[in-house]
């Protein structure tokens, strides 16, 4: 059956937007009247930008030919880099194999 | 966590913001803030009346809901002969005729023989439900011929519990020329002096917002979002619907308010982007 439209409205929240919520309310018009109209409405969240951090707090360097106590490696030694990167309170960790 | 009533003498669309002051003899005070309360409009689908007009008499007669913009004419004879006007197209979604008396409208005239003419308007409807929904009878004079000596007749038809009609019904407007004599016919005109033939029934709904939905993409594509970051663009989506058809659609319009509850959009209209049917074509 044929009995509905869509109909859209482009938006930009601008880039210094107020946090909170947004509300849209729309009013549908029917026939030529002008007598009739049905409203309907919805909310979205504007949240703030979280600022990208990078921790580098825990950074390690690992001698695998052992005997090595200083942080760092000699020619032809392998390594291994630990990072551990945080974002949002949310911690991920990387590792990289390498020889010097 | 503060609780907020709302009065209940508040409209569809306002805004309420929510704060507590709090004040502390002892140490600091607070001022905790909650999101704006937005009152929606009632889930229950708009009700109202929808003109159902005479137009093209003088070809195929139709009940339509656009309104007739130049008059025209259909003769009917005397002596009980009947003329069945069809709404076109049929309904395309579920509908409910609201109970009570339905106002019918009819400019009638006549081209011969003066005097008295009874007419009969009837309710029909058939297709997805079939039925009569009701009738009425009225006698007047009509002295003058043409349009000149038309009268407007007022008809009521009773309609004693809501009637709930399916997709696809055809509503048709009976009119009998219940005259019982011969040479006594009658015109039915569409519209004259400003206002025209009609009947005006109650439906539920009569217009429906079935959805409006926030979207990171404009149409066709996206999907709906609930929260953003300052500087996204966005989309405002509303799904409409009409029993009637999409054709009986007009236009949308969309407020945005900030969350200091200020418009930053009035009324705008917004575009439509889809009609989900060939119904439309029958009043192109």
């Amino acid at each position: 059956m044929s009995h509905t439209k869509t109909y859209e409205y482009a938006y930009s929240i601008p880039g210094a937007g107020t946090l909170g919520f947004w509300d849209a309310e729309i009013l549908a018009h029917e026939g030529t009247e002008g007598t009739v109209t049905d409203a309907g409405v919805a909310s979205i969240e504007v949240v703030a930008t979280p600022s990208p951090t990078l921790d580098t707090s825990t950074k390690s360097v690992v001698d695998l030919n052992g005997g090595d106590e200083l942080p760092g490696c000699r020619n032809e030694q392998l390594y291994i880099l630990r990072l551990r990167c945080e974002q949002y309170g949310i911690p991920q960790y990387f590792e990289h194999h390498g020889t010097r | 966590m503060f609780t907020v009533v709302i009065s209940g003498n508040v409209n569809p669309g306002d805004i309420i913001a929510n704060y507590a002051l709090i004040t502390n003899p002892d140490g600091p005070g607070a001022l905790p803030v909650a999101p704006n309360v937005i009152v929606s409009p009632s889930q229950v689908p708009a009700s109202g009346n929808k003109f159902l007009y005479l137009d093209t008499m003088n070809t195929t007669p139709i009940l339509t809901r656009i309104p007739p913009t130049v008059n025209t004419n259909n003769e009917i004879a005397g002596l009980g002969a009947s003329d069945d006007i069809d709404i076109s197209p049929a309904t395309q979604d579920t509908l409910t005729i609201g109970a009570g008396n339905i106002p019918v409208s009819l400019w009638i005239g006549r081209n011969n023989r003066k005097g008295d003419r009874t007419v009969t308007a009837t309710l029909l409807y058939s297709g997805g439900s079939n039925g009569t929904i009701g009738s009425d009878t009225q006698t007047f004079n009509l002295t003058t011929d043409g349009t000149a000596g038309a009268q407007l007749v007022n008809f009521t038809i009773p309609l004693a519990s809501d009637l709930t009609l399916d997709p696809g019904t055809t509503l048709t407007l009976q009119i009998n020329n219940d005259t019982n004599k011969a040479n006594r016919s009658i015109y039915v005109y569409s519209t004259l002096n400003g206002s025209d033939s009609a009947a005006n029934i109650s439906i539920n709904p009569v217009i429906n917002v079935d959805s409006l939905e926030w979207y990171d993409a404009a149409y066709p594509a996206g999907t709906p979002v609930s929260q953003v970051l300052p500087g996204t663009s966005l989309y405002l989506r509303a799904v409409i619907s009409d029993p009637f058809g999409s054709f009986d659609i007009a236009s949308a319009h969309i407020d945005i308010t900030d969350p200091d509850i200020i418009t930053v959009v009035s009324g705008v209209p917004m575009t439509q982007v889809n009609d989900s049917g060939t119904a439309t074509n029958d009043y192109a």
